[in-house]
């Protein structure tokens, strides 16, 4: 399968550290991936780089996304292309309407097509709505204003439902939900997954996991992936925690044991 | 008409500003002859005006005749001060209502119609006259009278050429009950001065919006005197500068009367070496009990050589009062540009948006018949600050 992300040998430092060193992975069309990883291992920040925030210092390595170099590209050319952020902490815009914003981002997205009026707009975000459960207010609310994180969430899905990006990537996504949230979610994502959409989901959750049934679970630790898997991997890492990987990669990197398989990837 | 020597203190100001025609030691405020008159009507239908009024170059041009009188309302308000010359906040020193007593004859509107906006435009005129020895200075001098109970909506417009100047004198008398919504839209390309006096009485009711690039060496300077009890003021400003522009705002409610209420609230832009100062001054006297007052702005710097200042400040001489006031300053949120770049927004649309969600709160409660005009003015002060 043609790769549609491809990440290659991939070095980013923030603020003096080296947080990610020698990151690859590779994302096929209609595939799901989740990255797993303890705290502060890198995970929002490969997310970052991937959609282009600034602030990082990309020292190394390659992206590429549907064939093109995505690190040269703006952030919005990111969006533009396809790719999606589902931001751990979505951004909080009083003054700002959600549907004003919903409305124009989706037509920047959405370029070249028939600008939807005003009416058929409005209609579309309301059904969207009801698919992630919100109700019709809070499409007159400023963007993500006073939101529960559950809410900034399903917002996020709103996003995801509407704009219908080749590639998400969603950085706790689960964060703040509740069970019925998390179930929602997952059926989302597994439909949008069938109508040939990529994933790259970032989370801990086993319940997620079990529900979209990823293509394959990575772990991200000491700035590159050390195991990549199916999914007695999540089950181990929540039985014993990160802490065995670490010995498992101050081995590797002494060269005495090769973890890091390439199951379901690539 | 005859010519006014100008002071030496305003002349060397001008020569200081860089004016092309400041070094003019005169003026000749000039009579608004037909074509004047012509270019001004012309001026109002682009910017989509009908006004009643127009004070072209100075002299108050009556359109309609149930809106407007010619009176001399000035005579008995001479009284009242304006010690604004050199107000210290500011970098530099500039004029404010140096024509109450100089300047054309006054005009006073009747806005107690059927809630439709009177509509009123100062021009400058400018393009139709010489400019090489003339400094074009448009005094308007405007009164609005309210009798008691009236409801009325006025629309100010200033708007001139590059190089002319406004000096505007607004004095509004709200007598028991009366109710007053005013705009005041200063329009690009044009300097002003402003000052705003006001006085209320029992009951009476004046909210007031301030929209528009403060362009120049712009001065507002507003006296608002609540005189009787149960007064009510508002005051909403969406005010912003750029390139060289180097302004004020100064506001000073009075409290005099028991269960006063005033609430100001303003949103400042400062772009490019713009420099915003804005001091929203609060008295509550003794006799003020019972009262309640709100100083609140929020500024926004939008370039690194951009400078805002915001002062609140109460003076208070009775215990049963209730106050509060906030000054915050800061630039566009980073993660916010963020976020919108990452939904396909461009750069640009994206500050756009966040100017807008930032100016947006300062048309809530706004008269219908203002919206439209407010709107059209956000737009404008958001495109210049964007796109200097
Ligand atoms: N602005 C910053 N300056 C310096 N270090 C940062 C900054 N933001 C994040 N980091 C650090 O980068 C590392 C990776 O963070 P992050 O990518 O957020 O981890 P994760 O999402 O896996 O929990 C952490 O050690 C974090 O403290
Ligand atoms: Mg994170």
């Amino acid at each position: 399968m043609d790769a549609l992300l491809s990440i290659k040998d991939l070095k980013v430092a923030n603020g003096g550290r080296q947080v990610l060193d020698g990151f690859s992975l590779t994302v096929g069309a209609g595939q799901i991936h989740v990255l797993m990883g303890p705290n502060g291992s890198g995970k929002t920040t490969l997310a970052s780089v991937l959609a282009g925030r600034e602030g990082y210092e990309v020292n190394g390595g390659s992206v590429t996304f549907n064939g093109a170099d995505l690190l040269v590209l703006l952030p919005e050319e990111r969006a533009r292309k396809g790719l999606f952020l589902g931001f751990q902490h979505p951004v909080e815009i009083p003054g700002l309407a959600n549907a004003t914003f919903l409305r124009e981002a989706y037509n920047t997205l959405h370029e070249g097509e028939d600008e939807l009026d005003a009416a058929d707009f409005l209609a579309m975000a309301r059904r969207l709505l009801q698919e992630v459960e919100l109700s019709d207010a809070f499409l007159s609310r400023g963007l993500n204003q006073g939101f529960s994180g559950g809410e900034k969430k399903r917002n996020e899905m709103l996003q995801l439902l509407l704009f219908k990006p080749r590639l998400a990537i969603l950085d706790e996504i689960d964060s703040g939900l509740d069970v019925d949230g998390l179930r929602l979610i997952a059926k989302l994502i597994v439909r949008r997954r069938n109508e040939g959409a990529s994933f790259l989901i970032i989370s801990h959750n086993p319940q997620l996991l079990r529900y979209v049934a990823p293509d394959a679970i990575h772990v991200l630790y000491g700035g590159r992936l050390v195991v990549s898997g199916g999914a007695d991997i999540a089950e181990t890492i929540a039985e014993r925690g990160y802490e065995w990987l670490g010995n498992a990669h101050d081995q590797e990197r002494q060269g005495a044991v090769a973890l890091a398989g390439s199951v379901g990837n690539g | 008409m005859a010519e006014h020597r100008l002071p030496d203190a305003l002349t060397a100001e001008l020569g200081r500003l860089g004016a092309r025609r400041a070094a003019a030691a005169c003026f000749a405020p000039v009579e608004p002859t037909m074509q004047l008159v012509a270019e001004a009507r012309q001026r109002a239908g682009m910017l989509g005006l009908h006004p009643a009024l127009m004070v072209v170059a100075g002299q108050p041009v009556i359109l309609d005749e149930s809106s407007c009188t010619q009176p001399d309302p000035f005579r008995h308000k001479r009284h009242m001060e304006l010690e604004v010359l050199q107000p210290s906040y500011a970098n530099s020193p500039a004029l404010v209502a140096l024509n109450l007593d100089q300047g054309g004859p006054a005009a006073a509107l009747s806005p107690g119609k059927d809630g439709q906006a009177v509509e009123v435009l100062f021009w400058d005129g400018s393009s139709a006259v010489p400019q090489d020895q003339v400094l074009q200075v448009c005094q308007g001098r405007l009164f609005i009278p309210m009798a008691a109970g009236e409801h009325g909506v006025v629309a100010i417009h200033s708007w001139g050429e590059a190089g002319a100047w406004g000096n505007h004198v607004v004095v509004c008398h709200l007598q028991r009950d009366a109710r007053l919504d005013l705009g005041v839209f200063a329009h690009l390309g044009h300097q002003t001065t402003l000052a705003i006096l006001a006085e209320l009485e029992e009951g009476a009711v004046l909210n007031m919006w301030s929209m528009g690039r403060l362009m120049g060496l712009h001065r507002t300077h507003a006296v608002i005197l609540l005189h009787g009890a149960g007064a009510q003021y508002t005051w909403r400003g969406a005010v912003g500068v750029m390139e060289q522009d180097d302004s004020a705002c100064r506001l000073q409610v009075r409290h005099l009367a028991p269960a006063t209420r005033s609430m100001v609230r303003v949103r400042t832009l400062a772009a490019q070496r713009g420099r915003l100062a804005f001091q929203g001054h609060v008295a509550i006297a003794q006799t003020a009990g019972g009262s309640e007052a709100l100083v609140k702005s929020d500024g926004l710097l939008l370039d690194q050589g951009a400078w805002l200042e915001s002062r609140p400040e109460f003076f208070i001489e009775t215990d049963d009062v209730q106050c509060a006031h906030g000054a915050t300053v800061g630039c566009l949120d980073r993660e916010a540009l963020f976020y919108l770049r990452s939904r396909g927004l461009g750069e640009r649309a994206a500050r756009r948006g966040l100017l807008h969600a930032q100016l947006q709160d300062v048309r809530d409660g706004m008269t219908q018949t203002l919206e439209p005009m407010a709107q059209r003015m956000t737009d404008q002060l958001v495109e210049a600050v964007l796109n200097p």
